[in-house]
Parts: C-alpha cells; structure tokens; sequence
C-alpha cells in the first residue's frame, strides 16, 4: 500500500509538471500537491471505512482489519493503474481539444479551461466520459468483489453498501477536505520532505 | 455468422453507444446552460474597480464636453475664414497669410477632433473591461476587448502624434511678425493665436491621458490574468 501511495503521488507530480503554468496561471502555484495527495489518500481510507459500517449494518461478517485488508489490497493496484491510465486518456483528450485536466487520484478529474463545444469536441469528451464511466465501474466491481468475499454477504447486499458508502463520502467529503487541509497543516513538516523527495 | 456473434456484437455497441450518447447529450445539455462564473475578486478589489469606473466616466464626460467644445472652435475658425476670404476684408497684404493660418488652424482642428473621438473611444473601452471584471464577465471575454485596446494603441498615439506635428507646423507657420500688424490684422491674429493655443494645450493633454491610458491597460491585463481561472465546468465525481 505504500509501494502504490509512493507511485501515485509520484504519477500526480509528474502530471502536475506536464501543465504549463502560463496556461493556468496562479492557479498551478495555488495547488499544494502535497495537501492534495494526502487528502485524497484520507478519502479513500474513510471510504473503506464507510464500507466496512455499511456491510457491517447489512450482517457481513469480517473484521474492521479484515475489510481495511481486503480493500487496500486491492487498491493498491487500482489506484495508481486507474490514475496512470486516467492521466493518459486526459492528457490526450485534453491535448485534442486544446485545454489542460488534472487528474486526481482514483478516479476525480477536473478542468482548468473550459473547453469550447463544438461538436467535435463534445464527441471526444463524450468519449473520455464513457471510459471513465466504465473505469469507474471496474473500481465499483472491484470493491464490491473484495467486500462479498470477505464479508460473505449476497451481491445485492454488498452493492447497497457500496451505494451507500458512496453517497455517505460525498455528503461528507466536502468536510473531510476541509479537515484534511487542517490534518496537513499539523503534518506538513512530516509529509513534505516525504513527497518533495519524489 | 454465427447468431451468437451478432448479439455479442449488439450487446458491445449496447454496452458503449448507450454510456457513449449518455455523455454526449449530458455535455451538450450542459454546454448549453453554461453560465460563466464571477470571478471571486475581493472586496478591495471590488472597491477599487468602482473608484476606477466612477473615474473614467467622469473623463468621457470631460472629453466628451472637450469634443464639443472642440467643435465651437472649429465653427469659429471657420467663421474667420469666411470673413478673411471676404474681399472686403480690411486687412490689404495681411489678408492672406492670415487666411493660409486660419486653414491651418481649421485642419489642425479637424485632426484634433479626430484625436479625441479615439481617445474617448479608448476610455470607453476600458471603462468595459473594468465593468466586466466587476461584474464577473468571462476572463476571455475581457482578454479580447485588452488586445483590442492593445492594438487601437499605436494607432491612436500614432494620429496624436501627427497632430502635434502638425499643431507645432501651424506655429512655425504662423510666421508674421505680430507687432508689424496693423489694426485690425492684428487683433484678428490675436482670436487665430488664442485659437491655436487652445488646441496645442488640448493635444499635449490628450497625450498624457492617451499614455497613462496605456499603462492602466497594462494594469488591467495583469489583473485579468491574476484573476482565478475558471476550472469548475468540468467536475467528475469522485
């Protein structure tokens, strides 16, 4: 898991160069990459969290150890293959329609420039967005493969939890970046020499 | 082909036309409803972009009463052409240098006027562009109307330029030697020189205002461009 937090964070520095800063302006310098890691990885640790609640609520079985377990094993190689691959298909999309995206691991993507919709342009990003959607169900396939076996629960109960894990993190997210930001602040002499290494 | 086959083919043209069309409708539905978001500019800031404007509407309307006063004088020069063209006008051999002058006078006039005409149009546009920042009008936008003014600049300092030139040519050209006038000549050299000193303190202090209309046009691109980016119109939930 943190052979995958290393190559992660190393694929989002390298992207983060790949952006020209005239293009974006303030904005690239406004980014604390660092802070940005960091508060996406505390997500996805919440959202195993809710994961393991919610199975938990629906009569699964396994240990808070034996859900973090299962899932980090299994993100551990999602995360960082999702995040390379995401990065390739915006870096090319992007480069296609002339603007610039920012990939945030696992799976959040976020425009810099409005890009203008001609009709070609919307059928390439049409296109990015259908295989974000099917990524993105991988992902969901995933968890809900780790969770039913570890768990042992029914597949419709293990995609109810998911489903509602899901909308817990994003009730709560906006928060927990809020307190992801104050954690970082607290820890930043501890993590930044940790990532400006990469 | 086996019929197998073809449901598979149709199940995978399902599988990515239905998410494909989904995305497709999704971004032109949205594409369509794009409503550009306000620059998060500060108070302050807001603050001075409302002095600026306050600023520059006050200098139309001093230009804009410069211009009509420009005008008058044009109306008065021409009035003094026609009486020095007059042939019973009472000023003999200094008729006619006076009357070269005053169409000196009047064609300075005329470019002058044009002078001030780009240089109210200049402020107009950056009373735009400060509005536009206040009122949170697409960065691009703003951009579009800076290098407007960006390039109407040379153009403008250009024709200020020839006018000064042509306000100091007039002057040389002026030539006669005042006190030599006899009355009336030289009371009518009075009113044509107080016409023309008019007109040479107007193009030297149009000048000025077209210079530092340059600098703020400066300032207002680095302020454009300082502004926050918009990056919210494509947001993916995870």
């Amino acid at each position: 898991m943190a052979f995958a937090f290393i190559l992660t964070s190393a694929f989002v520095l390298i992207e983060l160069r790949l952006i020209p800063e005239t293009v974006t302006g303030s904005s690239t310098r406004a980014i604390k990459k660092d802070e940005l890691i960091f508060t996406y990885w505390i997500l996805i640790l919440l959202f195993v969290a809710f994961l393991h609640a919610g199975c938990r609520l629906l009569s699964g079985r396994a240990t808070l150890r034996a859900t973090f377990t299962a899932s980090l094993r299994i993100y551990a190689f999602l995360v960082p293959g999702t995040t390379l691959l995401m990065i390739f298909l915006s870096q090319l999309v992007a480069s296609a329609i002339s603007t610039y995206w920012l990939v945030i691991p696992p799976l959040g993507v976020v425009g810099f420039k409005p890009f203008v919709p001609t009709t070609g342009n919307l059928l390439i990003v049409a296109g990015f967005v259908t295989a974000y959607f099917y990524l993105a169900l991988f992902f969901l396939m995933c968890t809900v493969w780790a969770l039913h076996a570890t768990h042992k629960l029914s597949y419709l109960r293990t995609c109810l939890a998911a489903a509602a894990s899901i909308g817990a993190l994003l009730l709560v997210k906006p928060f927990v970046i809020g307190a992801g930001r104050r954690l970082y602040e607290v820890f930043e002499p501890l993590i930044t020499p940790f990532l400006g290494g990469l | 082909m086996p019929p197998i086959a073809g449901k598979r083919i149709l199940v995978g043209l399902l599988a990515v036309g239905i998410p494909y069309g989904g995305s497709f409708f999704y971004l032109w539905n949205q594409s369509r409803n794009v409503v550009p978001p306000k620059p998060r500019l500060s108070e302050d800031a807001l603050r001075t972009l409302e002095t600026v404007e306050f600023v520059l509407n006050d200098h139309i309307t001093s230009a804009e009463a410069n211009l009509s006063g420009m005008e008058k004088d044009e109306a008065r020069t021409q009035e003094r052409i026609t009486w020095i063209s007059q042939r019973e006008s009472p000023y003999g051999p200094s008729g006619a240098p006076l009357l070269s002058w005053a169409e000196l006078i009047y064609r300075d006039g005329r470019r002058l006027e044009s002078s001030q005409k780009m240089v109210v149009q200049e402020i107009k546009l950056c009373r735009l562009v400060t509005k536009g920042l206040r009122e949170g009008i697409d960065r691009s936008e703003l951009l579009k109307t800076i290098r407007a003014l960006e390039e109407w600049a040379p153009r403008v300092q250009q024709t200020i330029e020839d006018t000064e030139l042509s306000t100091k040519k007039t002057a040389i050209g002026i030539g006669t030697n005042p006190v030599l006038l006899a009355e009336p000549a030289y009371t009518e050299w009075n009113i044509l020189s107080s016409l023309h000193y008019d007109q040479e303190s107007r193009i030297s202090s149009l000048g000025k205002i077209h210079s530092d209309l340059v600098s703020f046009v400066d300032a207002l691109k680095k302020l454009v461009d300082r502004s926050p980016p918009v990056y919210e119109t494509l947001r993916f939930p995870f």
